[in-house]
């Protein structure tokens, strides 16, 4: 089926999907989180699966739809207080293959504000990412089967030189989404679409994460959480964390907590998160990050290439190696931080009191930054995400006034 | 047996690996004593620079530190040269400082590999490029340009066949015993715009050097291009000789035997590691190249990991009659990266 003829079939589709109650899609969905954590092939084959469980759980939806579709989600059922929501119509999401997951996030969004999506999932990672989609089938609710909300999905496989078929994608789109590294963001926010798209951009972005000297007393249970922002997705998210900054003036040294991150990285590697086998050439990236910073700082590494600690006196943000490896610096004060900060910046991890806290996040914020959460849930998907609330986007305000 | 020493003996005359390990001790000491930031990395990776090893114990630095850093050892005031590579990959490129100890070495061994390729007569040389690459500009020179002038010594008289647009140039001289020479991606488009205009120029051997990177984005086989050479030049297979080597180990390159293998010299040792976890392959078994040798006194280049993928195909016996090790170089590792969204920075 042409690219055309597919666009159509979804948007011939849209009344169906507009015709479900929201409670009944929010129930097939934590029905799906159940499903997910109870099957242990899902849980074996798809890495990371658990987070997005975790997401579409009832608990969790119902409370972010409401805060993002103004107190009522039902809104997008009937008219409530002189406001009516409608689906955009057709989502168009163009996936990244870092973390291919993450795309699930905004296709499930998409799904749970009645729109019909076609999605362009990377090369590397499409496999995984339709293992995953078809697993709704194994889902039933009262009100729906797994069967349904999944004919309102498509998946088209394309290459990325094709430019034909990503113009053909563009110029359906009501809704344009796009997660990726700037090239990709580009390439794709440059197809011509209809003068009505909204586009969602979730581009390539930079983590990272502050702990003050008063919560260092604490500071082998921080780099236990950040050991778990460093595993999850094995640092390849938008989200993971890839320098530390530490603020002097603790009695902890540095290199006491560096060997604190490093002991708990072996231990979150070893009992939770079991690390991807990386690439020769991703190999290659972290022996010479090691061998550059132990010529000019100091490394605390694995025998393997599974974890690196570095420590350096380089100021300001570390390149992001990938592949759990973290650096560790320290601050005179953690405000010094501030210049470093740029709308780069998405996730800042945090180990501080509540008055560093109040003080740092509006100076911190101003220039970038869009997440201040506590260490162990930098990777966690939230909603706002990248400064917008995506629900929000997906959907048209209809304005009803009564004679 | 020193360094100097070893550079005496013919590339390829025995299997004997023992002066070789004792040149490359005698060379990791001196980094580790010379290079303070060699010294650091070697107490990083608790290598004790003094204690006797096995060629597969050197530590070794991967290929792209020298992108990411200019290392010197001993005397940075020593440095006459500083090398640059040519950077295919859009990323930073190499910097290798050479000081006149360095050079020396390199210029002897690649005196006695080619003389062992070409024979020792120097002939006349055609270069497939344009004059101007060869000129330093103050101590930096391009590696294109560092490869071609090492290899001048060679010729009786040399001519370059390109204009500055690498087009070529309108009279190019006839000498039919001449050796052609070029980069190969060079090389390459000088053949196809010989084969569109209907051109000839004959060679008796052609040697490129510079890799496949580029030939291979647009799918050109060693034998299509092999084929596409005895069309142009009228040069048969046996005479086309594909160069291997590296802007961070100048002098010990690895020319193709009659055989197609690349054989490694006394002044060198190759050693093939699984990318999985680098440990070293059996022979046979492809995976990624380290390369060794103690020519470098400079830089601690000495024993590099790069992410070049090759096989050894055996450690002696090869019917050309050169003894010792020899190898097939595959590819460049071409895996495409995966990017996390950090890579912002």
């Amino acid at each position: 089926m042409t690219i055309d003829a597919e666009a159509q079939k979804l948007k011939n589709l849209l009344p169906d999907l507009h015709a479900i109650p929201m409670d009944a899609l929010i129930e097939f969905f934590d029905a799906l989180a159940a499903h997910w954590c109870q099957d242990t092939a899902i849980l074996a084959r798809v890495g990371y699966v658990r987070p997005l469980a975790e997401f579409i759980r009832k608990d969790r939806l119902a409370p972010m739809l409401r805060e993002a579709l103004r107190g009522d989600y039902h809104v997008l059922d009937r008219v409530i207080s002189g406001v009516h929501c409608q689906p955009r119509g057709l989502a168009v999401h163009w996936l990244a293959g870092n973390a291919a997951l993450l795309g699930c996030y905004s296709l499930f969004q998409a799904l749970l504000t009645k729109n019909v999506s076609l999605v362009k999932p990377s090369s590397r990672a499409h496999e995984d990412f339709e293992f995953l989609l078809d697993s709704m089938r194994s889902v039933q609710t009262p009100a729906l089967t797994g069967e349904q909300v999944r004919s309102f999905v498509s998946v088209i496989l394309a290459d990325r030189t094709d430019r034909e078929a990503h113009m053909a994608l563009s110029r359906h789109a009501d809704v344009r989404i796009a997660w990726g590294g700037e090239e990709a963001i580009t390439a794709i926010t440059e197809l011509p679409k209809p003068v009505h798209c909204e586009d969602i951009i979730f581009g390539p972005k930079y983590s990272f994460g502050v702990v003050d000297a008063a919560s260092m007393r604490d500071y082998e249970g921080i780099a236990k959480r950040i050991a778990l922002d460093v595993c999850t997705f094995d640092q390849f998210a938008c989200s993971s964390p890839h320098t530390i900054f530490v603020e002097e003036g603790s009695e902890v040294s540095l290199e006491q907590f560096a060997h604190s991150l490093a002991d708990a990285l072996a231990f979150v590697g070893k009992k939770f998160i079991k690390k991807e086998p990386p690439s020769a050439k991703k190999q290659m990236d972290i022996l010479t990050m090691r061998a550059k910073y132990a010529m000019v700082g100091q490394i605390i590494a694995s025998s393997d290439t599974e974890w690196t600690v570095i420590m350096t006196d380089e100021p300001g943000l570390s390149p992001a190696c990938g592949s759990r490896v973290v650096f560790v610096k320290s601050v005179p004060r953690l405000e010094d931080v501030a210049p470093f900060v740029s709308r780069r910046v998405q996730t800042l991890g945090m180990a501080v009191t509540s008055e560093t806290r109040d003080r740092l996040i509006d100076p911190l914020t101003l220039h970038g930054i869009d997440r201040c959460v506590p260490f162990g849930t930098m990777t966690f998907f939230d909603s706002p995400w990248d400064g917008i609330y995506v629900v929000d986007r997906l959907v048209r305000w209809v304005n009803v006034k009564h004679v | 047996m020193s360094i100097d020493a070893l550079l005496t003996l013919p590339p390829y005359a025995t299997a004997d690996r023992h002066p070789f390990l004792q040149a490359m001790h005698d060379a990791l000491r001196y980094h580790a004593e010379a290079s303070q930031a060699f010294h650091r990395f070697l107490d990083s990776n608790k290598v004790d620079a003094v204690q006797d090893r096995s060629i597969e114990a050197f530590p070794f630095l991967p290929i792209a530190i020298f992108k990411e850093m200019e290392l010197v050892t001993g005397d940075p005031s020593r440095i006459k040269k500083k090398i640059r590579s040519s950077s295919t990959t859009g990323n930073k490129p190499s910097v290798i400082c050479l000081d006149q100890t360095t050079i020396d070495r390199q210029r002897k061994a690649l005196t006695q590999i080619m003389a062992d390729a070409i024979g020792a007569d120097r002939r006349p040389f055609l270069v497939l490029d344009a004059e101007d690459i060869v000129k330093a500009s103050g101590q930096d020179v391009s590696s294109r340009g560092s490869a071609i002038r090492g290899f001048l010594p060679f010729t009786k008289e040399t001519h370059f066949l390109l204009q500055e647009d690498l087009s070529l140039r309108p009279n190019i001289p006839e000498i039919p015993d001449a050796i052609l020479f070029g980069f190969t991606w060079v090389v390459y488009q000088v053949m196809q715009t010989l084969k569109k205009e209907g051109r000839k120029i004959r060679a008796q051997k052609l040697l490129h050097i510079g890799g496949w990177k580029k030939l291979r984005d647009l799918a050109v086989t060693k034998e299509a291009f092999n084929a596409l050479a005895a069309d142009v030049f009228e040069i048969p297979h046996a005479g086309v000789i594909d160069i291997y080597g590296m802007t961070e180990q100048l002098g010990t390159i690895y020319p193709d035997c009659p055989e197609g293998v690349k054989h490694v010299p006394i002044y060198a040792d190759v050693l093939v590691r699984n990318p999985a976890d680098l440990r070293e392959q059996p022979e046979r078994e492809s995976g990624l190249l380290q390369f060794l040798t103690p020519l470098p006194s400079s830089y601690p280049g000495i024993s590099i990991l790069t992410d070049d993928v090759g096989v050894v195909r055996g450690l002696d016996g090869c019917p050309c009659g050169r003894r010792g090790k020899f190898f097939i170089f595959q590819k460049r590792h071409e895996e495409a990266e995966l990017k996390g969204c950090g890579d912002t920075l």
